[in-house]
């Protein structure tokens, strides 16, 4: 017997991993047995990390330690009751909904346009899409501030060249120039779904809506655009989920005046090392994020069943 | 053909001799593609240092060092001090870093909360070379690397009139392109409590600072590198700024200018010191030493970064005068800051700055 007819008599050497009897016992079973590996990444990297700043923020930490016995609902109490913490709430309220809504404006076309094109026209546009994740988010927001910046900007030398302005304008530093970031940033996030949405749907609806009289423009907001509320509302989530607990973009094209909830979490972890402080703003932040997301969808099921409504 | 199969379905099992040329392989990928893993077994010194050319002293020094030990790796890691001291107050004793240099608020943070080690004269054989008076500030815990000054900076094609007193940042003909910078940052704090001074408070009672500092509506920097940047690029004119970025700016062909306001500009000394749980400390010891030698204070006040001189026998050159103190008279101007008092409500001090300018 050679040493390769050895090796393959013996059962333990010709079982790879995938023949692993744990293995082959969770992919055979149902329900939950796939997902464990992945399941168990989630507990270990995010379900226990969450853990710990939510019990941070009922507790007190000095220098890193734990302070034995302190568990007190007063942190959030004066958080919730200051009215620095509503201003900036509100901002990243704000800041969150108006760019998904100019997201939604921008990508809708682009989304649509898509459903028009021929394969190969397709293809480069869904590149021109994607191109932009291939960036880090990071060298994005450093190009805005070349674009935006000052009066040396690429953007205010256009316009003074142009003649459209006397003097240089600021943009960077403000809202404006978050809101701009956000939204290139976030854009492909809204018009994905909005694609994988439109390309399924069924064509002869509109046809039928036609057939019937209906214009163009009465077909559109009467029959497309109610069967595209899932992608719409997918996009929004996303997009909304995004740009609410964003820390880059209002940290660097904010300025030193502009603070969300994101930015004053680091504040309070990274520079006033008050880490109850920050675990209770991180806590309101990812909680109220849920809140929004899940109103998101609940009303986008509620746009859904009354357009089947209407449609059947 | 069995030979063949055995390789190319790997994944199949296990086995000894395919166990040995995969890690032969891995071993063979590591030792070519990263050197780093081999590295790891020589010794590596970190410390935190400055972004930027103001960086260039601190490799100057690290060069010298691992010429002397053969095998030794100086890295330097580009930081703002107070994220530093949030990783190491998160490592918990666990510091990834062995030195550090802190201007004087996050000096006395790092020493309260024990974050930085009290010092061994022993160990120093260029202590007696330095000024009594910055070893004093020190507390007894790292050396005094250097000083700066926070002064005014302006961009001298878009402010007619230079500003030569600290009074002036308030002058209409500089309204809306005032910047400063935020208190979370050294540069903000001395610009608050020197504000204070000149306008009848004091840094118990930072009040009258605050009322004059939001007269001026500035446009607020989150860190003095990026107040720096603005300036830059024009977003702002004037505002207080270190020396060292102004004299890095105008090093650039920038027209940036610099100035030691009346009565004096803010003198702050940066401290070098040993991280609590360093793994080298003789080689901590031998750093701070080089720090406070001669031959590494005339590099470090020299163009373009014109750091202070805190040690004895070592000259102003000629180019630094504009940026830093040169006479005794311009020493005696020098604005110093009761930082303990700071430093006790430098928390409050941040959040104040969201109430004041960001809402």
């Amino acid at each position: 017997m050679n040493a390769t007819a050895r090796r393959a008599a013996r059962p333990s050497a010709r079982r790879g991993l995938a023949e692993h009897p744990l293995v082959l016992a969770m992919l055979s079973s149902r329900g939950v047995g796939p997902a464990i590996p992945a399941l168990a990444y989630l507990v270990v990297f995010m379900v226990i990390p969450f853990s710990l700043l939510f019990s941070f923020a009922f507790l007190t930490v000095d220098r890193g330690e734990v302070v034995p016995w302190s568990f007190s609902l007063e942190h959030f109490g004066s958080a919730l009751g200051d009215y620095l913490f509503w201003r900036i709430a509100w901002r990243s309220f704000w800041v969150g909904a108006l760019s998904t809504f100019v997201c939604l404006l921008l990508a809708y076309p682009v989304a649509y346009l898509y459903t028009t094109l021929g394969s190969v026209a397709r293809k480069l546009l869904l590149v021109a899409v994607i191109a932009p994740l291939l960036t880090s988010a990071l060298v994005r927001v450093y190009a805005w501030i070349v674009i935006l910046g000052g009066r040396r900007g690429l953007m205010n030398t256009v316009l003074l060249e142009l003649g459209l302005v006397e003097r240089p304008v600021r943009i960077l530093n403000t809202d404006w120039s978050v809101l701009i970031g956000m939204t290139q940033i976030h854009l492909p996030f809204m018009i994905l779904p909005l694609i994988a949405v439109l390309v399924a749907r069924d064509v002869e609806i509109e046809n039928a809506s036609l057939n019937l009289g209906a214009g163009r423009v009465e077909t559109f907001f009467r029959v497309t655009l109610p069967l595209s509320v899932p992608g719409i509302v997918a996009g929004t989530a996303l997009v909304f989920a995004l740009s609410y607990t964003n820390f880059i973009i209002p940290q660097l094209l904010g300025g030193g005046n502009y603070t969300t909830l994101a930015v004053q979490v680091y504040e309070f972890v990274v520079v006033i090392l008050d880490w109850t402080k920050g675990a209770v703003r991180a806590s309101l932040l990812l909680g109220s994020c849920f809140v929004f997301v899940l109103l998101i969808v609940w009303a986008g099921r509620v746009a859904t069943r009354w357009t089947e409504a209407r449609l059947s | 053909m069995i030979r063949k199969i055995e390789t190319s379905t790997g994944s199949r099992g296990i086995t000894r001799r395919g166990f040995g040329k995969g890690a032969l392989a891995i071993g063979t990928a590591a030792t070519v593609g990263f050197p780093s893993i081999i590295r790891a077994e020589d010794r590596e010194l970190v410390v935190i240092s400055y972004g930027g050319e103001l960086q260039e002293p601190h490799r100057w020094l690290g060069d010298q060092m691992e010429a002397r030990h053969p095998g030794l790796k100086v890295r330097l890691v580009a930081s703002e001090s107070q994220d530093i001291v949030a990783q190491i107050k998160a490592a918990r004793g666990h510091s990834p870093y062995d030195a550090m240099p802190n201007g004087e608020p996050p000096h006395l943070i790092a020493m309260n909360d024990g974050y930085i080690q009290k010092r061994d004269d022993s160990k120093l054989s260029n202590l007696g070379n330095v000024y009594p008076e910055f070893l004093e500030k020190t507390s007894g815990f790292g050396v005094p690397a250097t000083f700066s000054l926070i002064g005014i900076a302006y961009n001298e094609e878009m402010v007619s009139t230079p500003p030569t007193a600290w009074k002036d940042l308030w002058n209409e003909e500089y309204a809306g392109i005032r910047g400063i910078c935020r208190t979370s940052s050294n540069l903000g704090l001395g610009t608050l409590a020197i504000t204070s001074k000149i306008f009848g408070g004091s840094e118990s009672d930072l009040e009258p600072a605050w009322a004059k500092l939001k007269e001026l509506d500035p446009i607020a920097g989150r860190s003095p590198r990026i107040l720096a940047q603005m300036m830059e690029r024009g977003e702002i004119a004037i505002a207080p700024l270190w020396n060292n970025d102004a004299a890095v700016a105008e090093n650039k062909g920038m027209p940036i200018r610099f100035v030691k306001p009346d009565p004096g500009p803010v003198a702050i000394v940066s401290v070098m010191s040993e991280i609590t749980g360093t793994r080298h400390p003789d080689l901590v010891y031998e750093w701070m030493d080089g720090i406070i030698s001669q031959e590494y204070q005339a590099f470090a006040a020299d163009a373009p970064y014109y750091f202070g001189v805190t040690v004895k026998g070592v000259d102003v050159p000629e180019a630094a005068k504009p940026y830093t103190p040169s006479t005794p008279e311009e020493v005696l101007a020098l604005q110093t800051v009761d930082w303990p008092n700071i430093v006790k409500v430098r928390p409050q001090l941040v959040e104040r700055f969201d109430r004041e300018f960001s809402v």
